[in-house]
């Protein structure tokens, strides 16, 4: 019998593997990545590079792992076509491998801005364990920095740049830090906390173009002030691109990602998808933002797996919490925490030493908490979410409620 | 297969660190001191009375005083609320029972016989359920009878396995000195499925006491010998620099095999969030018992392993704060929190984030 393939190697990969075997499927399964290594849990890297953890813990599944689900992995083996009619996958030296039902968990690239498109040492993204490699080389012998884009995934490379103790200069085109999650004053509390280390912010701002001499980064010219910043490293982490390439050649449906149902089922037969690369499709039968999370992708796998095995298994989404760290506060997005969103109104706690908590209510309803610093009630917000509580019908003693009226717990 | 590409990123610079070689040397001394004292024993060599004397001293001392040095290193090392009052809880307990009750002031103090036999426990001190102390008949055999088989399994199912990292020589001798190895302990399949070796230590002791009853003496020699000291203190305590602190306890200590057992049946358990879990692997590695507290993280189950001895070191060391002592909070406790005593303090407790318990 044909075999279950998978193209690559993340977490909805390896979760999926764990749902079929689960389920007492033992049917052979070949893993195809152009990783050059073994599954890495993908959120340590900015752990690794603070000297956090070790990358050794980051191996996700020991070698035995393999052996005993009856994995067979190849690494280094790009997938560049799928024939849905055919059933097979060809791989990059134009071998076709026949398959049973297909899993795409092939998530997604940084998205690459013109200068970043030069042949030039020093130019690097955050995404891989090999990024890792050579970021903490250059950190490790260069003085200056310059990290352009205003994510999660920027702010951890800057983190790092500070650990190593490289001066930094953080371009963003926004208008602040984290603009998806942040409002205005939070996003100031990061930049004050960032400047008084020492990090040059530059707000509505972007680079130009980066110079190299004998094959490395020299120096970056900024659009706005038209300034030259000489340094050794660029970094662009200016978002994401879904890799649905595959799918979009063989005629499935894509959106930004790879479509499908809750089932994680492509358009194309016995084709699924989990990840970050898939879209879900919503009630309204429009494709979802998808959430690019750690848990998030696990869950996908593990539908998409038990279907694969013969299961009815269906995603469903859960509240969106994601727990970070950087400037020394923690950080806590619950729920849909974006600003200056329509008709919905926020609380707001904030003390600049501490940090600030905001909620987000929609009719009443809790929607979302940002907390910043403090991050204790996060759990407990996730809850009342969960259930669509009112804050105001909350019990008059219950922790949240006194924050959102007197302000402390 | 996995290490095949990689160069490795380079660490940040480290600094030289004593620690290490200061806990190793004196770890590893007191181990030579047990064996030379041993030999002579055995071979019923005449020591000097001085020598014999020092000899026994040392042991104490350097055993004491490796238990309050390197737990102030681990209190200072270690920025966790938790693990500063375990560190604490050892340094105490050790220099009650260690020094004051049982140790080399013993005689200038004149400690009654009762008080220095408070803390043995069967079947790690085999001597408490035995009939060599029926001479007190209540005050040390039917205390230590009590303590042993009903007081600690209770204690275990309460709040686990306490006795192991507040109370006992072996367990907080792996807590201070051992500290700086504490991520050598075995990992995977093979080194878990050597786990259970205790219960069978278990079943031994449980023979050789019930052998001691009949008055036949012999396997208790044996015991003695084999177990007690060349397993426990020649291969657990010298086996601290390549296989971390706990090898004797995690594989062989009989009374770990029954403490875990009512653990692993009792309240006591570590919670763990999916949410925040990255799969990052610290918490596997800083644990020295070897349980793979990853998966559970991974798969949001609460983790109640026998082998659980309740350090704390997973969850200090969490960068997501993704495990917790406590069962991580839902809005319908907060509400409870409100009327019922209980309620408030657990829920207290739950709002710390773990790093501060
Ligand atoms: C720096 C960084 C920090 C992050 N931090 C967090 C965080 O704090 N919290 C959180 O929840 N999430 C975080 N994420 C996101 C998280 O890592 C992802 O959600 C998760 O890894 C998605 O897993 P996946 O299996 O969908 O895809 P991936 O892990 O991206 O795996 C994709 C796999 O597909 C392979 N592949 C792609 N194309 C092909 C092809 N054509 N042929 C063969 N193989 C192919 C790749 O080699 C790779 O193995 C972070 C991500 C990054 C990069
Ligand atoms: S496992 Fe045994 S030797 Fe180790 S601390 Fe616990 S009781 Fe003591
Ligand atoms: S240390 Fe925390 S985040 Fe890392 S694997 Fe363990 S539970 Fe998960
Ligand atoms: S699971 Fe955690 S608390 Fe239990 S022994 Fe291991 S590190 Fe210690």
């Amino acid at each position: 019998m044909e075999p279950y393939v998978i193209v690559g190697n993340g977490v909805a990969a390896v979760s999926a593997v764990e749902a079929i075997r689960a389920r007492g499927d033992r049917t052979p399964i070949v893993i195809l990545t152009d990783q050059e290594c073994a599954f890495y849990s993908r959120p340590s890297l900015y752990y690794i590079m603070l000297g956090r953890i070790q990358w050794e813990d980051a191996w996700g599944r020991p070698d035995w792992w393999y052996e005993a689900n009856d994995v067979d992995l190849r690494c280094s083996t790009a997938v560049t076509k799928i024939d849905p009619d055919r059933h097979t996958v060809q791989i990059e030296n134009k071998t076709d491998i026949g398959y049973s039902k297909l899993l795409l968990a092939v998530g997604t690239q940084g998205r690459v801005l013109p200068w970043a498109d030069q042949h030039l040492r020093g130019i690097v993204t955050l995404n891989t364990l090999l990024d890792v490699v050579g970021i903490s080389e250059l950190l490790s012998t260069a003085s200056r920095a310059v990290v352009a884009g205003g994510g999660l995934t920027s702010i951890e490379l800057v983190e790092s740049c500070r650990h190593w103790g490289v001066e930094t200069t953080f371009v963003m085109r926004g208008d602040r830090f984290l603009d998806k999650q942040l409002d205005h004053d939070e996003a100031e509390m990061i930049h004050s906390r960032l400047r008084a280390g020492g990090t040059d912010v530059r707000t509505n701002e972007e680079i130009a173009e980066v110079q190299g001499r004998v094959g490395r980064v020299r120096c970056a010219t900024l659009r706005e002030a038209g300034e030259e910043i000489f340094c050794e490293m660029a970094g662009c982490t200016v978002g994401v691109v879904p890799n649905s390439d595959l799918v979009k050649q063989a005629g499935g449906e894509t959106d930004r990602g790879i479509v499908t149902d809750d089932q994680m089922l492509t358009t194309l037969p016995d084709i699924y998808a989990a990840g970050d690369v898939v879209q879900v499709r919503g009630s309204d039968g429009k494709p979802t933002r998808s959430e690019m999370l750690w848990y998030v992708a696990g869950d996908m796998g593990r539908v998409a797996g038990g279907n694969m095995a013969g299961g009815d298994e269906r995603y469903r989404r859960r509240v969106f919490l994601n727990v970070s760290e950087f400037c020394g506060l923690d950080f806590c997005g619950v729920g849909s925490i974006v600003p200056g969103q329509p008709e919905v109104e926020e609380t707001i706690i904030r003390d600049e030493e501490r940090g600030s908590i905001r909620f987000v209510t929609l009719d009443g309803v809790l929607i979302g908490a940002c907390f910043l610093g403090d991050i204790r009630l996060a759990d407990i917000a996730r809850g009342l979410i969960a259930k669509g509580a009112r804050p105001r019908d909350l019990h008059s003693d219950h922790p949240l409620r006194l924050l959102l009226e007197r302000g402390s717990p | 297969m996995q290490h095949q590409c990689l160069a490795r990123p380079t660490p940040p610079p480290r600094r030289f660190d004593l620690v290490p070689w200061l806990s190793g040397l004196a770890v590893l001394s007191l181990v030579g001191v047990s064996v030379v004292r041993k030999i002579a024993a055995w071979a019923g060599w005449d020591l000097p009375r001085n020598v014999s004397i020092f000899l026994g001293d040392y042991t104490w001392w350097v055993y004491w005083g490796s238990v309050v040095v390197f737990g102030l290193v681990v209190m200072r090392r270690w920025d966790n609320t938790y693990f500063r009052w375990r560190t604490l809880s050892i340094m105490v307990s050790q220099t009650i029972f260690g020094i004051l009750l049982m140790g080399p002031l013993k005689q200038e103090l004149s400690v009654p016989v009762f008080w220095q036999r408070l803390h043995l426990t069967w079947p790690l001190h085999m001597a408490v359920v035995t009939p060599y102390w029926k001479d007190k008949l209540v005050s040390t055999f039917v205390y230590g009878t009590a303590m042993s088989l009903f007081a600690w399994p209770i204690v275990s199912m309460l709040i686990g396995m306490r006795y192991c990292s507040w109370f006992c020589f072996c367990g907080n001798l792996a807590e201070s000195a051992g500290d700086s190895w504490r991520t050598k302990g075995p990992k995977g399949p093979s080194a878990q499925a050597l786990d259970n070796i205790g219960y069978g230590i278990l079943g031994i002791a449980a023979l050789v006491t019930g052998a001691a009853w009949l008055a036949v003496t012999w396997p208790w020699t044996v015991y003695d010998i084999g177990v007690a000291w060349f397993l426990a203190t020649v291969v657990g305590m010298g086996a601290y620099p390549v296989l971390g602190g706990r090898v004797w306890c995690r594989f062989i200590c009989p009374l770990r095999a029954m403490l875990g057992w009512f653990s692993n049946r009792g309240r006591f358990a570590i919670y763990t969030d999916d949410h925040r879990c990255i799969e990052c692997g610290t918490c596997n590695r800083y644990c020295e018992m070897g349980i793979d507290i990853r998966m559970r993280a991974r798969q949001g189950m609460p983790l109640h392993d026998t082998e659980c001895v309740g350090c704390g070191a997973c969850i200090a060391v969490c960068p997501r704060y993704a495990l917790s002592f406590y069962p991580f909070p839902s809005p319908d406790e907060a509400v409870e929190a409100r009327n019922h005593r209980r309620f408030r303090r657990r829920f207290k407790r739950q709002l710390a984030t773990p790093r501060e318990i």
